[in-house]
């Protein structure tokens, strides 16, 4: 048998199967190693898009979910608020209508005479008279009593979970009914004004301002545990805010300077570079969030949705101090929303709210939101508490975190000061303004709970709000089909020139 | 003049107002819902979901058609290379 030297046919078809043999080995490396991260090597095209951050998917279908430009607003008092005159022209139109209805025992009486009662309350806190407020509620209450609602309401169980699951069964339920949901406001007026009446005195030592603080409080937990999702949960944190506060009576130094009002320690050091407000998301997990942001969603995808939001609060030993009913860890536009809605609806301005929203956006990495909370909350330093010592170490604290922000962002703090100035002052002109526009419009005979009472002023002056811009979403990019189709073309062709070259090597040796 | 002291006195309102209700609060009252809509609607402003972020210009795409034209070349050259007695 002779060796005959190959044709120059086979020799041809040799080196053609050899060179598409690895091209085709390229191809499947490519595809096992995965294309993207060559991709993003190689910096080839991608497919931009923005990704909704899941706070965005509010904690219950069709709430209210948190926009971080909420934060800045407030803090510059951008948001509307009223004035005496419009509280006062509220309390005699109550008034009125109180004086107009009967108030007899066992007389069958109309939702309408109940809710003049909670606005007439209101009214007496919002005008400084919150026991006032109080005696009007106490009357509601005795009626409700008097009709039959339930006079003890156990909060011995108020936890979060029981919140929870008292929530979803509402949820399928379709709400409170009537009689339920006018019982939870009377409870959570009464606390609130209770608690407004007494506190200032409690932090003085008044055993019986004291007392009342804890009367209040129970309110407060009979008002959650009838309505557990109603004002974004803010109930659940004006509790919180309460006891933290009431736990601060003794050794005040130990809890008001390393803990903010939902239970998250005060941020020390430099700033944390890897603060987010959601960890990394998965195709599948930003999938997710995008159904519960559709009308589909329900409260269990909402849940499954609010998953991977960044979680705050709740350190052991706060939860020791407070004993209070946020003992876990929560997603962190849940305490935001609530102390928003406190500041806004509520009290106002409070270098604890200040504080407690400063410490949450430097947790997520905020850090300009961050800095302008602490200097809202520097400026309303005195009072922080009545204990000199604690005050100045809260303006310490302050002071460390803005410079620690400025140094992190490499920002002008000056800068940063006068835009502050200008903003807050934009605030405070455009909100004295408005209340300026309802004085003048009660005068002239306008009723202030009519639809278009404030028409000509928002035509005159606009929104106060900013836009809520990009910050709760991210930018993401996704490899191009094309792209991919490339890397497989680029490893095909580095394989098939390896495939070549051992090709030229084999005849090289005479082989083949 | 007049304008600062205006806001002076608006902030020493809101101080004051604050001083008197140290502690948060949440009212309730019939209209508070309708003020919390209002609030929320404000930030009702979405990003469109296309409205796409800034792209990074033509260089993904030339170094595209260079990772093309190589991935090519190899193939064509290795055959050729390879095919040749």
């Amino acid at each position: 048998m002779t060796n005959r030297p190959p044709t120059r046919g086979s020799v041809r078809i040799f080196g053609f199967l050899t060179v598409g043999f690895a091209a085709l080995i390229g191809l499947c490396c490519s595809g096992i190693i995965g294309t993207s991260k060559w991709v993003q090597l190689l910096g080839l095209p991608v497919e931009r898009s923005r990704i909704p951050l899941p706070h965005q998917v509010p904690l219950i279908p069709g709430g209210t979910s948190l926009r971080i430009a909420m934060v800045h607003d407030v803090v510059h008092q951008r948001y509307p608020v009223h004035g005496e005159a419009y509280w006062s022209a509220r309390l005699a139109k109550a008034e009125a209508t109180i004086a107009a209805l009967p108030d007899v025992e066992g007389v069958p009486i109309g939702s309408g005479f109940l809710d003049a009662l909670d606005v007439a309350a209101v009214a007496h806190d919002k005008l400084g008279r919150p026991d006032e407020g109080a005696r009007v509620m106490e009357r509601k209450l005795a009626l409700q009593h008097a009709r039959g609602a339930p006079r003890e309401i156990d909060v011995s169980e108020l936890r979060r979970s029981e919140l929870g699951r008292r929530r979803r069964e509402l949820e399928r339920e379709g709400g409170l009914d009537e009689d339920t949901l006018a019982l939870y406001r009377t409870h959570a007026n009464l606390g609130t004004f209770l608690l407004h009446g007494g506190f200032k005195a409690a932090v003085g030592g008044d055993p019986d301002a004291r007392a009342q603080l804890g009367l209040g409080l129970r309110h407060v937990k009979i008002a959650i545990t009838l309505n557990p999702g109603a004002h974004f949960g803010r109930e659940t944190w004006q509790a919180c805010f309460v006891a933290h506060l009431r736990s601060a009576f003794e050794k005040p130094e130990q809890l008001l300077l390393r803990y903010d009002v939902c239970g998250e320690k005060l941020a020390k050091g430099r700033v944390d570079r890897d603060a987010r407000m959601a960890r990394s998301l998965t195709s599948r997990e930003r999938g997710l969030i995008d159904l519960a942001l559709t009308e589909e969603a329900d409260l269990e995808l909402n849940e499954s949705a609010r998953f991977f939001i960044t979680q705050v609060g709740a350190n052991l030993e706060w939860v020791k101090r407070t004993r209070g009913i946020h003992a876990s860890p929560v997603a962190f536009d849940e305490p935001v929303l609530g102390i928003l809605g406190m500041w806004t609806l509520g009290g106002g301005a409070n270098p604890h709210s200040a504080l407690a929203l400063g410490n949450l956006m430097e947790r997520v990495g905020q850090r300009a939101v961050a800095w302008a909370c602490y200097e809202r909350a520097a400026r309303l330093e005195a009072r922080f508490w009545p204990d000199e010592a604690v005050r100045k170490g809260f303006l310490q604290h302050l002071r460390s975190r803005q410079k620690a922000i400025i140094a992190a962002a490499g920002a002008d703090e000056d800068a940063w000061r006068k835009k502050f100035d200008a903003e807050l002052a934009h605030g405070l002109a455009w909100q004295e303004a408005r209340m300026a526009y309802e004085a003048e419009r009660i005068a002239a005979g306008a009723d202030p709970e009519a639809d278009d009472f404030y028409e000509a002023f928002d035509a005159e002056h606009g929104s106060i709000a900013s836009p809520p811009g990009g910050i709760d979403w991210i930018d993401h990019a996704e490899p191009a089909l094309a792209s991919h189709l490339l890397v497989l073309l680029l490893f095909a062709g580095l394989f098939a020139a390896g495939g070549a070259l051992l090709v030229r090597f084999v005849r090289l040796l005479g082989l083949r | 003049m007049m304008r600062r002291l205006a806001l002076s006195f608006a902030a020493a309102v809101l101080v004051t107002a604050g001083t008197a209700a140290p502690a948060a609060a949440c009212i309730n009252e019939p209209r508070t819902k309708h003020e919390e809509r209002e609030f929320r609607s404000q930030y009702d402003e979405t990003l469109e979901r296309d409205e796409k972020p800034a792209n990074e210009g033509i260089l993904p795409i030339v170094r595209a058609v260079v990772v093309g034209a190589v991935g090519a070349s190899l193939i064509g050259g290795s055959a050729w290379v390879a095919t040749r007695p």
